[in-house]
């Protein structure tokens, strides 16, 4: 990616880093809050194993919220952390490590970065606007003429590819719809290229979005300036720069003679926890001996043997002379004397003989040489010329400078102050982080309720038309009926209040009706149950039979009698003739519209709406789950819904001119869409949001946007009708 | 004397630990699945712990279940395997009485 130009004196800051920000903001919320999950779960089943469930319930429950969420935070837990890169890294390709933390910090202080990188992505969108290539080239020259900063040194294809980078990266659009993962990150980028970002309905909320977070970003509180505490801050950094420079002075001379036996962490770790030079020369000495000379003992040994030896022959002399004097003056004493000399005698054979054996010993001599190249090397007394020596005294010269404008750097008033307002800056930037990780995707989901609340207007029209139409052939009772069930496909799954403009979420609702229609007998049977349940109500009576299948007259009444049946398992061919002709009116009349607004509430409440009620709140984020809650789906389940409306959805998708584009070209590149990647694939085509991708030949004269495509006529299409 | 002895609808304290094991691993096993936040698993824990000692009785236990159930659809499947034990049990009971009567025809 291509390097921005310099926004502030001192810091070179490449458009990359953006990614590390994203990376670091909050985007690692939700693969950390699974290891955070994960974690937790294994120690509570631990405790549930050796103890009880009770205690485990009772040990969630004492836990506190901060400690449970500790490993989200920036400092937090480096396995969370780790798992949140590799997550990233397979869905979004940003290759980066827990390193990247340091640098998420030089970033944060510097809003220049943020404002810039979503200027570039608003500038892409004014651009995309202009129209045909030549006409977008012409406009990326005009705004570069007219001074805009972030713009110089890149070409128009950069500006692009950075802008698309930057908004595939967006976690919350991967996490809203992570059917879209199975797509390869080439086609991904095509598809928010050539689709979404032509979607001028989209162009314009997005760039209001970004332009709201630039106004935030550009009242950032500002970091508090001391001129003394940045005399001494910049006085400190001198000696930082003297410490490196030391430090990789040693380092140089070590590995000239030993490659490799100090690290600069290390060497720079010693350096900071010694008191001086003679201390800092004693622990390197001591590190170097242990690591080069293994046999140290006996080495030191070796070399005082001449010594030792010299020493022995002197006191053998002594004690020669002594025998003589007591010969002549205290012949008593002269025994112990004979033994003294006897044990001297044996302790210089000894010694000598040990001095032959290492004279020989071709492996200690070498040991002997490094012993003695290693004294030299640190021989303080050569300190003027020593290179060695030279660079760690500059070293730790720069360390005891660094010990000390730190100590006074902390006395200053000033140093709190800045700290404070630091901590508010940060505190406001991840507020910030924070919503440009979603601002993408919040944008998409934005528009996608729009447009279903488009949608669903127009169908509730044509329904109402519909009703009106029965009333006036006078079927008034069918018309009841068919209102009753249009009122719950208003309500029951998402319900739009028009007069407030809010949507509910009746999440249980969708879940049971969903899991309902996966684990019916059939698709078709599934719905006819559901609305009975609507039309009729949860009981259904019926006339009860003998084992004949004969009914049974009660004898006292003379009328057949009855038995009653919930509506999920009332025979349906034991119904009433009342209650099959209102059932029959209303499948006739609804029965594609109920599924197909069952199913496709089902994807706008798992990718768009999240039930704040629910505190999925995470700092600050309400994130897009497609787990949240009873509308994740197990395998198997999905299973079961592909078994009983797949037939439908095939011959849905067959009516699409745009369905067969994305199908056609996933064919193309191997790739085999599961159910719940087509029904993605089919919503976002209702929602005029997935129209196939224009210059490819495939689908290229289908309407890109606009209602029109997700009208009651797209409805309509999931039963495989033509229109 | 163990009261459930006495009256069989009363649940024993060995039921309430099972149900407190079987409800733990649900829990667990959704928050490792992410089917559920911690926050929601703790307010679920709270419901547990507040409601399921001073249940008495096995109609309260189930009706118990029920609501929990309701509200966090983890802990379902609980219910659902409390009431195939039952139905298990009374088999076995009634299968045992079978035996019995053919023992005694027999003998």
């Amino acid at each position: 990616m291509a390097p921005t130009p310099d926004t502030s004196p001192g810091r070179t800051r490449e458009f990359s880093s953006m990614a590390v920000l994203s990376y670091g903001g909050e985007s690692t919320v939700a693969p950390a809050v699974a290891q955070a999950d994960r974690q937790l779960a294994a120690s509570l089943r631990a405790l549930a194993q050796k103890q009880s469930g009770k205690e485990a319930f009772s040990a969630f429950l004492r836990k506190e919220e901060s400690a449970s969420y500790s490993s989200l935070t920036l400092e937090g837990d480096k396995a969370a952390f780790g798992a949140g890169a590799a997550h990233l890294n397979e869905d979004g390709g940003i290759v980066l490590d827990e390193n990247a933390r340091p640098e998420l910090k030089a970033i944060h202080n510097e809003g220049a970065s943020l404002l810039e990188i979503t200027s570039k992505v608003h500038d892409y969108l004014l651009i995309l606007a202009a129209g045909d290539d030549r006409k977008q080239e012409e406009r990326f020259k005009q705004m570069r003429e007219q001074g805009r900063r972030h713009l110089e040194g890149i070409t128009l294809t950069q500006l692009r590819q950075e802008a698309l980078d930057y908004i595939l990266a967006d976690p919350s659009f991967q996490a809203m719809f992570p059917e879209l993962s199975q797509i390869p990150r080439s086609q991904r980028q095509k598809y928010i290229e050539a689709v979404l970002l032509r979607d001028p309905d989209l162009r314009v909320l997005y760039s209001r979005n970004l332009q709201r977070i630039q106004e935030e970003i550009l009242k950032l509180p500002e970091v508090k300036v001391d001129e003394r505490l940045e005399q001494l801050e910049r006085q400190k950094k001198e000696n930082k720069t003297n410490l490196e420079d030391g430090i990789d002075g040693a380092i140089d001379v070590l590995d000239r003679k030993y490659q490799g036996i100090f690290t600069k962490d290390e060497l720079t770790e010693i350096v900071k926890t010694s008191y001086n030079l003679d201390d800092a020369i004693d622990t390197i000495k001591q590190k170097l001996l242990e690591r080069r000379v293994g046999r140290v003992q006996e080495v030191i040994k070796f070399l005082g043997i001449d010594n030792e030896i010299e020493k022995t022959k002197t006191s053998l002399d002594n004690k020669d002379e002594q025998l003589m004097q007591a010969r002549n003056k205290d012949p008593a004493a002269t025994e112990s004397i004979k033994d003294e000399i006897k044990n001297l005698k044996e302790s210089l054979g000894k010694l000598e003989e040990q001095k032959e054996k290492w004279s020989n010993d071709v492996d200690l001599k070498q040991q002997v040489n490094t012993y003695n190249d290693i004294l030299k090397l640190l021989d303080t007394t050569r300190g003027q010329t020593s290179e060695f020596i030279q660079s760690l005294k500059k070293a730790l010269e720069a360390q005891n400078g660094i010990n000390g404008l730190e100590r006074q750097i902390k006395k200053l008033p000033a140093f709190k102050d800045r700290q404070r307002s630091e901590r508010e800056r940060l505190a406001a930037e991840s507020r910030i982080l924070g919503r440009l990780e979603r601002v993408w995707g919040e944008t998409v989901a934005e528009l996608m309720l729009k447009r279903y609340d488009e949608m669903t207007k127009l169908e509730q029209q044509r329904l109402a038309k519909e009703a009106e139409e029965l009333r006036k052939k006078q079927e008034y009772e069918a018309a009841q009926d068919v209102e009753k069930v249009r009122g719950v496909i208003r309500t029951r799954w998402i319900e739009y209040n028009e007069s407030s403009r809010s949507r509910i979420l009746h999440q249980h609702n969708i879940g049971e009706d969903m899991r309902f229609l996966a684990y019916a007998a059939s698709g078709e049977e599934g719905v006819k149950r559901l609305l009975l349940r609507e039309a009729i109500g949860r009981e259904i009576t019926v006339i009860k039979l003998d084992e004949n299948g004969k009914e049974i007259i009660d004898p006292l009444t003379g009328q057949p009698e009855t038995e009653p049946f919930q509506w999920d398992n009332v025979p349906l061919s034991r119904l009433s003739e009342h209650d099959r002709k209102i059932l029959d009116t209303v499948y006739t009349t609804l029965g594609k519209e109920f599924k197909t607004k069952l199913f496709t509430d089902y994807y706008l409440a798992r990718s768009c709406i999240t039930d704040r009620t629910l505190g999925m709140k995470i700092f600050g984020r309400y994130i897009f789950e497609a787990s949240i809650g009873e509308l994740a789906f197990r395998q198997h389940e999905w299973e079961l819904l592909h078994q009983n409306f797949g037939a439908d959805l095939e011959s849905a998708l067959k009516s699409s001119r745009e369905a067969q584009g994305w199908l056609d070209r996933m064919k193309r590149e191997g790739i085999v869409p599961g159910f719940k990647l087509k029904w993605l694939i089919y919503l976002l085509i209702l929602l005029g949001l997935g129209s196939a991708i224009p210059g490819l030949g495939i689908g290229g004269a289908a309407k890109a946007a606009g209602i029109g495509v997700g009208s009651a006529a797209g409805i309509g299409a999931l039963t495989g009708e033509a229109h | 004397m163990d009261s459930s002895i006495q009256n069989p609808s009363l649940i024993t304290e060995d039921l309430r630990k099972k149900i407190y094991d079987d409800l733990a691993e649900a829990m667990i096993s959704a928050l490792e699945a992410g089917r559920i936040n911690q926050e929601e698993g703790k307010k679920s824990a709270k419901f547990i712990l507040n409601s399921l000692d001073n249940i008495k009785t096995k109609e309260e236990l189930k009706k118990f279940l029920e609501d929990l159930g309701n509200q966090w659809n983890i802990y379902k499947g609980v219910l659902i395997k409390l009431k195939n034990e039952e139905v298990q049990n009374q088999d076995a009971q009634k299968l045992a009485q079978i035996q019995d009567k053919l023992n005694q025809l027999i003998n």
